[in-house]
C-alpha cells in the first residue's frame, strides 16, 4: 500500500476491496458449475479476503493512534492559540510602554536643551529682581495703594496715552492720506510723535538701552529706567508685594 | 440504496466517531451468504426461504459497507499518512516552544537598568 495515501483513503480502499472480492466470491458461487472456479483459485480468493480484512483491522488500528495523536494536536493548537493571544497583549503592552517612554523622553530632551541653553546665559536673581522692581515702579502691574481718582499712575494707558499710541494712529491713517506700507514706516510714524510730558511717567521701550533682559525666545528687549521719577521710589517696596490687581478701585 | 446511505451518513457527519464505533464485520455475513448458497434443500419452500433470506443478507452486507464508509469518513485525524500526520505534530510542538520562549523574552526584557538613583 503506497505510504504517501491518507489513512482515510486507504481505509476505503480496503473496503472497497473486501466488498469487490466478497462480491466476486458470492457471485461464483451462485454461478452454475461449468463456470465455478476451482479449489485452488477459490482458496486463493478467500486467503485475499482474509488478508484484505486483517489488513483492515490494522490500518484502523493506525487510525485509533491517529485519533490519539490528534487529540493531542488539538490541545497543542490550543495551547498555542492561547499563546497567540498572551503574545498579542504583551506586544500592545510593549507599544504603549514604548509610546510612553517616547514621549517622556522627547519631553526630558526638550528640558535638557532648555537648561543647557539657561546655563549659556545665565540671568543674576539680583537683576531680575532689580528689573521687577523697575516695572513696579512705573506703575505697569498695580496702581499704587494711595491712588485716588485723577491719579495718573495706574497699571493702563490713559486715553491721551492710547491716541498717541499706535492704535490711535491707525485710525488717523486714512485721513491723512498717506498708508504705510511696511511694518517699519508704521513704527517710524508712530514711535515719531511728541512724547507727552504724562508719558515720561511710563515705562519707555527703546532699540538700545541701559538694561538688556533675555526674554523667552533669545530675544533681547531693551529697557530703560529714565523714566522712572524720585516720588515713585516710595511706593516700589509697596509694589512689588502687592499682588492683587488694582482695576476695581478705578472709576474714572 | 447506496446513495440514500451516504447521503443519511452525510448529516451527522459533524460529530467526531472513535476506531471502536466503527463496524467492519463483514466476513460473518459473507460466510453466511456463501454457506446459503451452497446448502442443498430437499423442499422447494425451504429453498425459496432460504434464497430470500440470502438475498436479504446480501442488502444488509451492503448497508453494511456503506455505513462503515460513512463511519470511515466520520473518523478524526486520519486525513493524513502517520508521517505526515507526526511531522504536523512536530511543527505544532515547535511552533509553540518558539512562543514560549517569545514570551519568556518579553517578561524578561522588562529589567530597565536604573543607573541614575
Amino acid at each position: 500500500m503506497a505510504s504517501h495515501l491518507s489513512t482515510k483513503d486507504r481505509l476505503l480502499a480496503l473496503i472497497d476491496d473486501i466488498e469487490l472480492i466478497s462480491k466476486e466470491m458470492i457471485e461464483v458461487s451462485i454461478a452454475p458449475k461449468p463456470q465455478k472456479l476451482s479449489a485452488a483459485d477459490h482458496a486463493s480468493l478467500t486467503e485475499l479476503l482474509l488478508s484484505k480484512d486483517t489488513e483492515l483491522k490494522k490500518t484502523l488500528e493506525l487510525a485509533d493512534e491517529q485519533a490519539k495523536i490528534q487529540q493531542k494536536m488539538n490541545d497543542l493548537k490550543a495551547e498555542v492559540e492561547n499563546k497567540d493571544q498572551d503574545i498579542f497583549h504583551l506586544q500592545r503592552q510593549l507599544k504603549d510602554a514604548e509610546q510612553i517612554l517616547a514621549t517622556s523622553l522627547y519631553q526630558a530632551r526638550q528640558k535638557l536643551a532648555s537648561i543647557v541653553k539657561s546655563r549659556k546665559r545665565p540671568v543674576p536673581s539680583e537683576e531680575l529682581i532689580k528689573f521687577a522692581h523697575r516695572i513696579s515702579a512705573s506703575n505697569a502691574v498695580s496702581a499704587p495703594l494711595s491712588w485716588q481718582p485723577g491719579d495718573p499712575r495706574r497699571p493702563y494707558p490713559t486715553d491721551l496715552e492710547m491716541r498717541l499710541g499706535m492704535l490711535g494712529r491707525l485710525c488717523d491713517l486714512p485721513l491723512n492720506g498717506h498708508t504705510p506700507s511696511t511694518l517699519n514706516e508704521l513704527h517710524r510714524m508712530t514711535t515719531g510723535g511728541v512724547v507727552p510730558a504724562s508719558a515720561t511717567n511710563q515705562f519707555t521701550w527703546h532699540p538700545t538701552g541701559e538694561l538688556h533682559m533675555s526674554v523667552g525666545g533669545g530675544n533681547s528687549v531693551a529697557i530703560d529706567g529714565r523714566g522712572k521719577d524720585a516720588p515713585n521710589q516710595e511706593d516700589v517696596e509697596v509694589m512689588s508685594t502687592d499682588s492683587s490687581s488694582s482695576s476695581s478701585s478705578d472709576s474714572q | 440504496m447506496m446513495e440514500n446511505n451516504t447521503d443519511h451518513s452525510e448529516q451527522n457527519n459533524f460529530s467526531p466517531l472513535t476506531v471502536q464505533d466503527v463496524d467492519v464485520d463483514f466476513l460473518p455475513i459473507v460466510y453466511e451468504i456463501i454457506r446459503s448458497v451452497e446448502r442443498d434443500f430437499h423442499d422447494n419452500s425451504a429453498k425459496a426461504r432460504e434464497s430470500q433470506e440470502c438475498s436479504q443478507r446480501v442488502l444488509e452486507l451492503q448497508k453494511k459497507f456503506d455505513i462503515a464508509r460513512a463511519q470511515i469518513k466520520r473518523l478524526p485525524g486520519i486525513d493524513f499518512n502517520k508521517q505526515d500526520q507526526l511531522k504536523q505534530f512536530e511543527i505544532l510542538r515547535t511552533q509553540l516552544r518558539l512562543k514560549r520562549e517569545l514570551l519568556q523574552k518579553y517578561r524578561n526584557m522588562c529589567s530597565f537598568e536604573t543607573s541614575f538613583k
